[in-house]
């Protein structure tokens, strides 16, 4: 397997060297990393039962306020096709999948001001979902709702009060501070309705950076098992 | 050795400077290659979970990432020095501390990761500029992760529930951290110091380590300090 450092897109070959899945995997990763402003009219009316709504900013306090429930069935998902694909002998697929990914995605993520709390909480949830999906394309888990607005440059944020909330990728760079308007969507129900769009953030380009990311959860060599380790960092 | 050595632009350049050089600052950029990783499986990954609240979780998610992109970026300046695989030594032994609550995690981020910034900005004027640039970069990220620390540990520690358990795993991972600077009589550190690889002694960067921690716990958190002894003669083994 070719060892990358830094990518700005996927490399050739990426969804056959995956294996099955691997062509979804590829296709999120273009998508991400493909950039520009999301348009509000590829957003689905629904997520679900619940109605998508469109965020230009996205406070810490509604954060903390995605449904746990739904959290915890993304977390499960993601348990559960990691361990299909271990037990299917396909540990180096899933390591490359999420190594390229979190090469690709961590860059393009950075938050602009490094200091921003709310940018890096942003970054990591995506971070975290993009995990995700790479893990259950690969294990052939086929709801793709999630990685098709990834893929179009919307954060899904999850449930919050009755509505789905998604807002721009591009809150992950410039995060709370920097958006001039906040405007929640007013949509609700099905339908073609009244639904407004999202802040005007500022996409920059993918890969410009050198920023790389792991897989979460990915046993990256270090192992936790047996250590008489050298106390001393550098002798 | 060149009393006179300034920088090193790159890697052509420190092995025209022989063996000595190369073998020094690359067990530097190896010990880096192999902890940064260690501490991201070991504290950053296996904590996401732990987050109470889905905004603590996205930044854990976001800090391991950070921690395996810094092992990746070494890695990076190891391939370029064409040193062996850094991976065949075990991680040092801070990361046997293990993590089994949110709390914990916290506070592996604001004083292991504090030793690190400790140790990165000597190596900030590091004499092999690849590396100096590197740990320049990677500071705004190592900062991060500690004022989240110490920002989220103030909180814990202002909560009776939370108190006692903040302050047993600082006195843990203080004591478990000491060693993470090396043997006091290290002659590595020694080399390190002739050719510009390190300015500080090993006891220098644990005192700076012991100052810094003493004032978290005692000033920011009201806690008090365990007894630990400023010099370590361990082995390595």
């Amino acid at each position: 397997m070719a060892r990358h450092y830094e990518l700005s897109a996927p490399p050739d070959g990426l969804a056959a060297d995956l294996g099955p899945g691997g062509d979804r995997v590829d296709l999120l990763l273009r998508g991400l990393t493909r950039g520009g402003e999301p348009s509000r009219a590829c957003l689905p009316p629904l997520a679900g039962a619940l109605p998508v709504r469109a965020l230009s900013r996205v406070p810490a306090c509604l954060m903390d306020r995605v449904d746990p429930r739904w959290l915890a069935g993304l977390e499960r998902r993601r348990h559960a096709a990691r361990a299909a694909l271990l037990a299917a002998g396909r540990d180096a697929q899933l390591e490359l999948g999420e190594h390229v990914a979190m090469l690709l995605a961590t860059p393009l993520l950075e938050p602009a001001d490094p200091d921003d709390a709310d940018a890096r909480a942003v970054s990591g949830a995506i971070l975290w979902l993009v995990g995700t999906l790479v893990a259950t394309a690969l294990a052939g888990d086929d709801d793709d709702l999630l990685a098709d607005l990834l893929g179009r440059g919307w954060w899904p944020i999850g449930p919050v009060d009755g509505a789905f909330l998604v807002a721009p990728v591009t809150l992950a760079r410039t995060g709370s501070r920097t958006a001039t308007h906040a405007r929640t969507g007013t949509r609700t129900g099905a339908g073609t309705g009244t639904q407004t769009g999202p802040g005007t953030g500022t996409q920059t380009g993918p890969g410009t950076g050198t920023q790389t990311g792991p897989g979460t959860g990915t046993q990256n060599g270090a192992g936790t098992g047996t250590r008489t380790g050298a106390g001393g960092r550098h002798g | 050795m060149p009393r006179t050595l300034e920088t090193v632009a790159g890697a052509d350049e420190a092995r025209a400077l022989g063996d000595e050089y190369v073998t020094a600052v690359g067990k530097i950029i190896n010990s880096h290659v192999r902890n940064e990783a260690a501490g991201a499986a070991v504290f950053d990954e296996p904590s996401i979970s732990l987050a109470p609240t889905p905004r603590e979780k996205w930044l854990a998610c976001r800090m391991a990432m950070e921690e395996y992109g810094h092992h990746l970026k070494f890695n990076k300046l190891a391939a370029q020095l064409g040193l062996e695989d850094p991976h065949t030594r075990p991680p040092l032994s801070v990361f046997d501390f293990e993590v089994r609550s949110w709390t914990e995690y916290v506070m592996t981020k604001a004083i292991v990761d504090l030793a690190e910034i400790v140790l990165m900005e000597d190596l900030c004027e590091c004499s092999y500029l690849p590396l100096a640039r590197l740990c320049r970069s990677l500071m705004p990220e190592e900062r991060f992760h500690v004022r989240f620390g110490a920002t989220t540990a103030r909180r814990l520690a202002a909560d009776p529930a939370t108190r006692e358990e903040v302050r047993a795993a600082a006195h843990r991972l203080i004591t478990m951290t000491l060693p993470f600077f090396g043997r006091s009589d290290s002659p590595n550190n020694e080399l390190f110091r002739r050719w510009g690889i390190k300015r500080l002694t090993n006891d220098e960067c644990r005192a700076e380590f012991v100052r810094r921690s003493r004032v978290l716990l005692c000033d920011d958190l009201g806690l008090d300090y365990p007894e630990v002894d400023p010099r370590w003669r361990g082995t390595t083994s």
